[in-house]
């Protein structure tokens, strides 16, 4: 064990005082991401014909349209502190996953919810609404610096399930970019954005899955 | 110097976390031995040397990931966590696994803390020892020293006189003796 001790005589001559509290680190980094991510994303939705919706402050008031905005945050809400526990190396996942999955699950349940009651054709032509596509590539654009930001953070830490930990924090990116895009989103009905929402943010979650095992190690 | 519990340990480390050296140090000269005892558990096929190696980089990733512990949260917990990615880490580096076994639940943190009380380790070095003997021996080491028959019912058994059964009981115990010295000056 002489090396050991050699190494101990470095670190004890590197001790210092070392403070910093990760959830705050966490919280100021994702939210210096998303304010000119959000800002940026805004501008470049203008540039291409997708303004802000005149009516949002109206329909805001409209609960139907406000889930669309609230429950991605609850998502973001219910895994950022899963991703603040994860970066903690004897964290053990169990019960505390459970909120997210609840969060998780709203989504689609709206969507079964709303189309149930309905026929084929109308049903089909709800979930395709005007423009999955562009929900979907958005969500999954605004995602990236997002994931790319918070795999920051996350190195700063002690991951030891790099790829749960990029997941959530995929999925929290995708709760971010889909509270960005609702702001212009004209798709009101749960059969749509029940359904694209959450395959965008599982999508972002698939993207920081993968971020997580590449760039998670240490 | 005595070992120090958990919560003494985790002193340590508070003081060392506002910049108090000799607390640092006291803390891995504490840890330092759990770690080794703690590899040797779940991986006790793992050569010492190896062992020595996982151990320095646990201590590298403690030294570097201070600021993730907790300090209102238990110290060991944290601290084997980081041991277990190492030794996992190294394992997939060196592509060992296939044949390394490894047992990441085996012991506990108590186990780990107080190599003197761990018999797991003890247990797979005898069991080793035994299985090191010429067969003829090692059956009479396990019917004598194990089941606890006499040398006479062992000798019947094994059709050979009694005497003989004593003679190759000691003389397994004596090799048995040699090879726990051995394996134990590794350590």
């Amino acid at each position: 064990m002489t090396q050991s001790h050699s190494l101990i005589e470095e670190y004890c001559a590197d001790a210092k005082v070392t403070s910093g509290s990760l959830s705050r680190h966490y919280w100021t980094v994702l939210v210096l991401a998303a304010l000119p991510i959000a800002l940026i994303g805004l501008w470049i939705f203008h540039l291409a014909g997708a303004s802000v919706r005149p009516d949002y402050f109206d329909l805001i008031t409209n609960s139907g349209v406000a889930l669309k905005q609230l429950i991605p945050l609850m998502i973001l809400l219910t895994g950022a502190p899963i991703i603040i526990m994860l970066m903690r190396p004897e964290t053990r996942l169990s019960g505390n996953i459970l909120p997210l999955v609840a969060a998780l699950s709203i989504l689609p349940i709206m969507m079964v919810w709303t189309l149930a009651p309905l026929t084929g054709e109308v049903r089909f032509s709800l979930i395709q609404g005007d423009g999955f596509v562009q929900c979907l590539l958005s969500i999954s654009a605004l995602s990236v610096g997002l994931i790319a930001a918070q795999i920051t953070v996350l190195r700063n830490g002690a991951v030891t399930k790099p790829i749960t930990a990029g997941a959530i924090a995929g999925a929290a990116a995708g709760a971010i970019s889909a509270i960005i895009y609702a702001f212009i989103c004209t798709e009101d009905s749960p059969a749509f954005y029940g359904l694209w929402y959450t395959v965008g943010i599982l999508f972002a979650g698939s993207i920081g899955a993968a971020a997580g095992k590449i760039f998670l190690k240490w | 110097m005595g070992r120090l519990d958990e919560e003494a340990i985790a002193q340590l480390m508070r003081a060392a976390i506002t910049g108090d050296r000799e607390a640092y140090r006291r803390f891995f000269e504490n840890i330092t031995p759990m770690l080794d005892n703690m590899l040797r558990t779940i991986s006790p096929s793992l050569p010492s040397d190896l062992r020595e190696d996982i151990v320095q980089e646990t201590l590298t990733s403690i030294h570097a990931k201070r600021h993730t512990w907790r300090q209102d949260k238990a110290i060991l917990p944290w601290v084997y966590a980081i041991a277990r990615y190492r030794l996992i880490d190294f394992l997939r580096r060196e592509k060992r696994s296939p044949t390394m076994s490894i047992d990441l639940e085996s012991g506990s943190f108590d186990d780990w803390a107080h190599p003197r009380k761990d018999t797991s380790a003890l247990r797979h070095d005898l069991e080793q020892g035994i299985r090191n003997l010429n067969p003829q021996t090692e059956a009479v080491v396990r019917a004598m020293g194990v089941e606890g028959k006499d040398a006479k019912q062992i000798g019947t058994e094994l059709g050979i006189s009694e005497n003989a059964a004593r003679i190759a009981f000691h003389r397994g115990l004596k090799k048995l003796r040699a090879f726990l010295s051995e394996s134990y000056q590794e350590r």
